[in-house]
Parts: structure tokens; C-alpha cells; sequence
């Protein structure tokens, strides 16, 4: 905590207040804000414009870790736990709501210590293979005890806040909040050794960087925040269940954040409002499609939901293989391309 | 036979060669010398088409290589024993040799090469068994020589063939080259011990910050004043 | 109840499953060594394959076990295409994008297969039926068929790596790449002929499965990480690692479910797998990792 407000004091939030980047931020955040004023419907704000924020805190939390150069397939674990951690404080023990969804992000980043403590200094490549084998291992044990869980059925969330608006502000706050502190830390000089990390773990190591101990904090920081978007997840679709462990909420954040921008603070902000509105849009297409297709795979009753989410799967392939740093790389080219234009003109 | 012109290249972020430009003429020993961090490996490197050259030809019996893959450049006559001698250590002998005429199809000419490097170094023949790991030092860099040969090179690059080994070793290992060299390969000799390969090499090129800037005929070099005072420390 | 004679015909059934997993991790494993990719979309592979030998058995009416060459064929020709059109731009990048690629190949793959042969589930026709009985203990004739196939292809596979050119150039590759390169061997043919063999024997094993298994488009996460388990503790990129650590993992998986019931088998698995790497993360047999 203490690191924290160092941090707030600290000449880089200073600069930050001069970086154009920083009021681009600002004007999304303020465009976020007033977002609900001119939208009347209920359903938008609460099933298109909710869980785009709460996705957004989910990617950024896989973003961090991403960025010191680790990998999870299984971040549904940590999602799934702070969703019934939270869920079950309120309802079996009276916890607070509000109070429930940090204990919740909190019991999260506890787990997630004790994995990473055994699996941190695993390879990019074991460790996604270890927490996807955790995320099974946690749907298991939430069935295994379903009897005093009740996780197989699912059960109602308790309220925090009324559903709608209000509901739509608290989760907003959270994210902007979250991310800032994503946004901080990957600007510190806990950011750097994770660049570092990431860069060249050999010579990070030889310049005296403790490797393990940064990805541990990594890993723990990524987990408690993924816990705090179960919590939202849970929340904002008013119940939980065992199914929040499916691999469908591992590659999700992935997803979200390869597609948006792998690295950047953005990215991930810029790929759930694409992802969740292609989930959330994209199913109107489905009788055009399977009028189009229907009759060539007679296999399916609606083509419709296969098609999109192989498409979906084919931007991933040419995101990665030709525009690696994402949909916001492509921006800022664009956006650069324009103003040498511009620059161009003038003499 | 070996024609580089204006060569540049890049390892990375860090332009490492600028302007790189040098020959070889048929049956030569020529030496390419410099110190460490010189750009030495990055050059043959390139030449060999494991790094990209930036600017620059590479002609190889008047025919441009640069932007051949590396198992083109071989199949051209060209081998490379790189830096560490990078045997293969989890293969026997006979495998690494194997490995060596992989791109000659006549099954008798390989056994026949195979038959007289053995007679030349019969101390492989007698661990042709043996996984290649287990050889000592002087012995491996024995077998990546006769592993380079197994396919007939017309060209062997040597990347510091000498580092790491004791000076009796080394000098076996010039005297191979340039009994190699009789035979009528020719001979690209990189190194850093700049009086043992100027003694076996015709000619020699400086390289010093990824520039050559010197070269002459090899006793020209040992008498030279900058190399007196740097690398010979006379 | 657990009994000696049925703990006795758990342990013959996972050794039998095993010999599926053992094809799939050797696959994983060959492509793991040679290549140094994680291809995560490898239980796709199997699906897949388990798919290309059903339909080969239904619509060409084709001997269940002669299906398994189809799924074979088909299955490293698909490795083919992914590995030049895919894998190959990312390969040498950031480790990490091989995670992403696979996750867009899995994307991919499953719902390629739910739009082909739709969401239910299908089991490969077997010519053979019922169980041998032995002194109380029984197995199924296609569990002892599968063990049998699989130790053809293992033998055939060893032969390939230690008697033919290819397969010296493809451990030539696994120890040192660029050294490779300079014995004159190109090495993109060297890493498209290694994932299609890998992406065959998945193939393979996916027929195997489909045999003995109901399998739907959605089976292919698991089996790709009871693979990757299964290299991790048999050692990396070591076929013979591959073969200890899937009978292993068949056995432990099985008795799993015998003794601790239903939704257990998968979850012990992971909890070996975590033990194994957190006490020695190059796996049991693994040597000094690279």
C-alpha cells in the first residue's frame, strides 16, 4: 500500500498528467461515464456494457501477467473462485456484499500464491499447462463438495448494489480503479523488471533481478484482480455455477487481450468492447448465415454459432501472425500514418 | 572463389558489420582476424546464410549467395565449422559423420571418405561407437573437421577452431588445416590467436569493430606496427 | 467395493488407455523435441482423427482398424497446412504467441467439426466384440487390438528415428538447429515432416480413442493436456519418457476413478502432474531441461 501512494507521488504519475495518452484514457473513461445517459436500455447497460467492463478487468489481470512474460489456460480458476468466494462470504456467512468481493479477489490471490510458489518458475509453456490442470482440478473439488457448495445447480448471487445503473457505476468504478493499478505498476519499476522478464529472463537474472520472486508478484496480482471480475461476473449475471470454470473462461481473457493488444493498457479495454460486442451482436447474422450455409451442413440446426466462433478463431491466427501487437497497434499506425500526412503537407 | 562486397549486417537491433568487403582466391588459406566482439562470428555467420545480410553480395564462384538458405550455401561447396565446434553430443561418431554427408546421395563415395579419415585419425574410427559427448575436447574438434569434409567441401570456414583447447592441440589442428589445405580445399581461417593463424594462413584481413581495416599478405601483418602493438603486444 | 481382482483389471484397463495417451504424448513429445513448439491444439489433432476414421468407417464402409490409416493420412496432412501456415510465422517468436496460435487452431478445429458432424456424440463401429476372460480378470478385445497397434507404430516410429536419414536429421535438429543447417539439411522440411508425423500419431490415436470411446467435437482439450502431463513426467522430448509416463498416467487415472469414483480421474491426474513438476520440473526420467 504504501508502494502505492509512493507511486501516486512519484514523478511518473506527474509525467503521466503531461503524456497525450493520459487524456485519450481520460476521454475514453469520461465517455464510459456518460455512456448510460444516452442509452435507454436496461438490457444494453446491463448485458453488453456490464460485462464489458468486468471482461475488460478480467483481460488486464491475463494482460499483467502476459506482460512479465507468463502464460495461464486456466485463468477461469481464478475467476470461478473469487466469484463463489464472494458469493458464499455474503450468503453463509453474512459478510457484507461489498466487503465479500475483495475478501473474495483477496482468497483468489491467496490461491493463486500457493500455485504460484510451486509453479512461477515454470516455463510460459508449463505454467499454462498447470493452471489449466488447476482450473479442472477446482471445477472437481467445487463438485466434490457440492452438498455444502451447491455448485453444480448454481445458486442466486446476493445483491451489492441495484441491478442496472446503479450497478453499471459500481463495476465501473472497480475497473477504473483496477486498472489504474495495473496502469502504475506496469510503469514502475516492478513493471520494468517484468519487461525484463519477459525480454530476457537470462540476462534480467544476471543484472541481479530476483525472476522468481517478480513473477510471483505477477501471478498473485494477476489472480486477485481475476477474482474481483468472478465476483463482478457473478454479479452482474445474477447467479454462479460450476460452468464458470470452462475452459470457454480461460481463453477468453486470452482472447480479449491478443486481439486488443498484448502489452499495452488499452489493448485489453479495446478488445472486450470487440469481443463482448461480437457476443452480444453477432448473433443477428445467424439466419442470414444459416439460410446461406444451413443447407451445406446439414450436421448443425443452426450453422450460425460454429461459423462465428471459427471466425473468431481465424482473426486470432491473423492477429498473431500479422499484426502481433494488436487491433490498437493498428490504431496507433493509422492514427501515425494520418499525421505524417499531415506533416508531409505543410512544407 | 569467395567474392564479399560492401557486406552489412545487422544481429538484432545492433548493426554489427559496415561495409565488409573481402576475397578468397582458389587453394588459399586466408585468416580474418580481430578481437573479441569484432564481429567475427556475425560474418561468417552471414555468409553462411544463418543470419541475413543487410546490404552488401556475397559471391561464391561468381554466383550471389547471399540470400540463399544455409543448406543451399553447403550444397554449393561451402561447409562452416562453427564457434564451440557444436558437435552433436547425444549421437555417436559414425552419426555425426553421417550427418556430415548429408547432402551426398553416393552411398560408397561416403564410405569411402569415411574410410580415410579414419585412416588419417584413427582414434575416431577406434570410438566410432561412442556417443560424441564423451569424446575430449581435441578429439571433438577432430571430429567436426572430419565431419565437415565428409561432404567434399571446395571452401571450410573455421570459426576459432583453437578456443578453449591446450596449445599442443592447436597446433595439431593447424597442422590439419593446412594439410586439408594440400589437399585442395580452401581455407577460411577466423581467429582471434592472430600469430598461429598468420603463420599458416597466405594472406590475412583485420577486422576490428565490425570493419576490416587492414590486410596484406600474412608476414606483412606480423610485421605491421597496429598489430604489433595490439594483439601482439610487442 | 474395491477387490484385488478388481484393482488387478483397473490397473490392465489403464495400461491399455494408457497405450492411447502414450500415441497422442509421443506425437506431442516428437514435435516438443525437434521443434521446441508446444502445439496446445494437439487433442484437437485426436479429434479430429477420431472423426476422419468414422466417417471413413460409415461412409466408406472400411474395417474400423483399417480407418485408423485414413485418420493417420488426413490428420498429417492438416499438420502439414497448420505447421506452414501457422506455426511457422510464430515459431522463434515469443513462446507465447505458440499458446495463441493454438488457441485460435482450437477455435478452429472444434467448431470445424460441430459444423461437419454436428454437436452429438459417435463412436467408430468395432468389428470386434466382447471380453477375454483370464482367471477373473477381463479386458475387451479392442483394448488388447489397441495395445497391439500401438506397439507397431511405436516400433515403426523408433525405426524412422534410428535408421532412416530423416529421422538422423531430426535429431540432428532436436540437439542443435543451427549446426543442423550447416551439415547442408533444410530444416523447414526437417519441421514439416515432424509435425505432420506428430500430427499423424495423434490421428492415430484419435481412431484408437474413437473405438474405444464416444467421443463430440469438444473432447480435444483434455486429452491435450493429459499428454502434456504425460511428457512432463516421462521427460521431454524422450519417446521412451513418452511410453513410461503414459502407462503412468493410464494407471493412476484409472485407479483413480475406481477407488475414488466419477468426476476424480481427471482432477488426480493434474494433481500428479503439479506434484511432479513443483518436486522435479525436467518430469521423473527428464535430464537436465534445455
Amino acid at each position: 500500500m504504501t508502494q502505492l501512494t509512493g507511486l501516486l507521488n512519484s514523478k511518473k504519475f506527474t509525467s503521466l498528467l503531461h503524456s497525450k495518452r493520459f487524456y485519450f484514457i481520460m476521454l475514453g473513461l469520461a465517455f464510459i461515464a456518460v455512456l448510460p445517459m444516452f442509452i435507454g436500455s436496461e438490457y444494453v447497460i446491463g448485458e453488453v456494457l456490464a460485462p464489458m467492463i468486468i471482461f475488460a478487468i478480467y483481460a488486464s489481470s491475463w494482460n499483467l501477467l502476459a506482460y512479465s512474460g507468463q502464460g495461464s489456460l486456466g485463468h477461469a480458476a481464478f475467476l470461478g473462485i473469487g466469484g463463489f468466494a464472494s458469493a458464499l462470504l455474503a450468503i453463509k456467512l453474512g459478510v457484507p456484499p461489498i466487503v465479500g468481493l475483495f475478501v473474495g479477489g483477496l482468497f483468489s490471490a491467496g490461491i493463486g500464491l500457493l500455485i504460484g510458489l510451486a509453479c512461477v518458475r515454470l516455463k510460459a509453456w508449463f505454467l499454462a499447462m498447470v493452471t489449466f490442470g488447476f482450473s479442472v482440478i477446482a471445477l472437481t473439488l467445487i463438485s466434490q463438495f457440492d452438498s455444502v457448495i451447491g455448485g453444480i445447480m448454481g445458486f442466486a448471487t446476493p445483491l451489492i448494489v441495484p441491478r442496472g445503473i446503479p450497478f453499471y457505476y459500481f463495476t465501473f468504478a472497480i475497473a477504473a480503479t483496477s486498472i489504474l493499478v495495473i496502469y502504475l505498476v506496469m510503469k514502475s519499476k516492478l513493471g520494468l523488471a517484468f519487461k525484463a522478464i519477459r525480454e530476457n529472463e537470462l540476462e534480467a537474472k544476471m543484472t541481479g533481478i530476483n525472476t522468481g520472486k517478480y513473477r510471483l508478484i505477477a501471478f498473485v496480482l494477476s489472480t486477485f484482480f481475476a477474482g474481483i471480475a468472478g465476483g463482478l461476473y457473478a454479479e452482474s449475471i445474477r447467479y454462479i455455477q460450476v460452468s464458470i470454470f470452462d475452459p470457454y473462461y480461460s481463453f477468453l481473457p486470452l482472447m480479449i487481450a491478443v486481439i486488443g493488444g498484448l502489452g499495452t493498457i488499452e489493448g485489453p479495454l479495446i478488445g472486450s468492447v470487440i469481443i463482448v460486442s461480437i457476443d452480444a451482436y453477432l448473433p443477428r447474422i445467424d439466419p442470414f448465415l444459416q439460410g446461406l450455409m444451413g443447407p451445406l451442413f446439414p450436421a448443425v440446426s443452426n450453422v450460425g454459432p460454429p461459423i462465428r466462433m471459427m471466425m473468431l478463431g481465424v482473426i486470432l491466427l491473423l492477429v498473431v501472425i500479422f499484426a502481433p501487437k494488436g487491433i490498437t497497434s493498428l490504431i496507433n499506425k493509422t492514427y501515425a500514418y494520418l499525421r505524417r500526412d499531415k506533416k508531409e503537407v505543410k512544407p | 572463389m569467395l567474392e564479399v562486397k560492401n557486406l552489412s549486417a545487422s544481429y538484432g537491433m545492433v548493426q554489427i558489420l559496415w561495409d565488409v568487403s573481402f576475397n578468397i582466391k582458389e587453394k588459399e588459406i586466408v585468416s580474418i582476424i580481430g578481437p573479441n566482439g569484432a564481429g567475427k562470428t556475425t560474418l561468417v555467420k552471414t555468409i553462411m546464410g544463418l543470419l541475413p545480410a543487410k546490404n552488401g553480395t556475397i559471391q561464391f564462384k561468381g554466383e550471389n549467395i547471399e540470400k540463399l538458405p544455409t543448406h543451399e550455401i553447403v550444397k554449393k561447396g561451402i561447409t562452416m565449422i562453427p564457434e564451440g565446434r557444436e558437435i552433436f553430443p547425444k549421437m555417436t561418431v559414425e552419426e555425426n559423420l553421417q550427418l556430415g554427408a548429408y547432402t551426398i546421395k553416393d552411398k560408397t563415395k561416403i564410405k569411402d571418405t569415411k574410410e580415410k579419415l579414419y585412416q588419417i585419425f584413427p582414434v575416431l574410427k577406434k570410438k566410432q561407437n561412442a556417443l560424441a559427448q564423451n569424446l575430449s575436447g581435441g578429439e571433438q574438434q577432430m571430429l567436426v573437421i572430419c565431419r565437415s569434409l565428409m561432404s567434399n567441401p571446395q571452401l571450410l570456414i573455421l570459426d576459432e577452431p583453437s578456443l578453449g583447447l591446450a596449445p599442443i592441440i592447436v597446433e595439431k589442428v593447424l597442422d590439419t588445416i593446412t594439410k586439408i589445405n594440400e589437399d585442395g580445399v580452401t581455407i577460411l581461417l577466423v581467429e582471434q590467436n592472430i600469430r598461429d593463424s598468420l603463420n599458416v594462413a597466405n594472406r590475412g584481413y583485420v577486422l576490428e569493430k565490425g570493419k576490416i581495416i587492414l590486410e596484406g599478405e600474412s608476414r606483412e601483418l606480423l610485421s605491421n606496427d597496429h598489430i604489433k602493438e595490439v594483439y601482439l603486444g610487442l | 467395493m474395491i477387490t484385488p481382482s478388481g484393482l488387478a483389471e483397473t490397473l490392465l484397463w489403464g495400461v491399455a488407455n494408457g497405450c492411447i495417451y502414450i500415441l497422442l504424448a509421443a506425437g506431442l513429445s516428437i514435435i516438443f523435441g525437434v521443434m521446441k513448439l508446444v502445439n496446445f491444439a494437439h487433442g484437437q489433432l485426436l479429434m479430429i482423427g477420431a472423426y476422419l476414421a468414422f466417417t471413413a468407417s460409415v461412409v466408406l464402409g472400411l474395417n474400423a482398424y483399417l480407418s485408423i490409416l485414413v485418420a493417420m493420412g488426413g490428420v498429417a496432412l492438416i499438420g502439414l497446412g497448420v505447421e506452414r501456415f501457422t506455426f511457422r510465422k510464430v515459431l522463434g517468436t515469443d513462446k507465447l504467441n505458440e499458446i495463441f496460435v493454438s488457441l485460435g487452431l482450437i477455435y478452429i478445429f472444434e467448431n470445424a467439426a460441430v459444423l461437419l458432424w454436428g454437436n452429438k456424440s459417435a463412436q467408430i463401429a468395432s468389428p470386434l466384440h466382447g471380453l477375454l476372460s483370464l482367471g477373473g480378470i477381463s479386458i475387451s478385445y479392442d483394448r488388447i487390438a489397441a495395445m497391439g497397434i500401438v506397439i507397431v507404430i511405436l516400433l515403426s516410429i523408433i525405426f524412422l528415428m534410428k535408421k532412416t536419414k530423416i529421422g538422423l536429421a531430426m535429431r540432428a535438429t532436436s540437439q542443435k538447429s543451427d549446426a543442423t543447417q550447416l551439415m547442408g539439411i533444410n530444416i523447414e522440411k526437417v519441421y514439416i515432416f515432424t509435425f505432420a508425423l506428430g500430427a499423424a500419431l495423434a490421428g492415430a490415436a484419435g481412431a484408437l480413442y474413437g473405438i474405444i470411446f464416444p467421443f463430440s467435437p469438444a473432447l480435444g482439450a483434455l486429452p491435450t493436456i493429459k499428454a502434456f502431463a504425460i511428457i512432463i513426467l516421462g521427460g521431454l522430448g524422450s519417446i521412451p519418457g513418452a511410453v513410461v509416463g503414459g502407462l503412468l498416467y493410464g494407471i493412476a487415472e484409472n485407479t483413480a476413478g475406481y477407488v475414488l469414483g466419477g468426476i476424480w480421474p481427471d482432477a488426480i491426474a493434474f494433481v500428479l502432474l503439479i506434484v511432479v513438476l513443483v518436486i522435479k520440473p525436467t518430469g521423473i526420467f527428464g535430464g537436465k531441461g534445455d
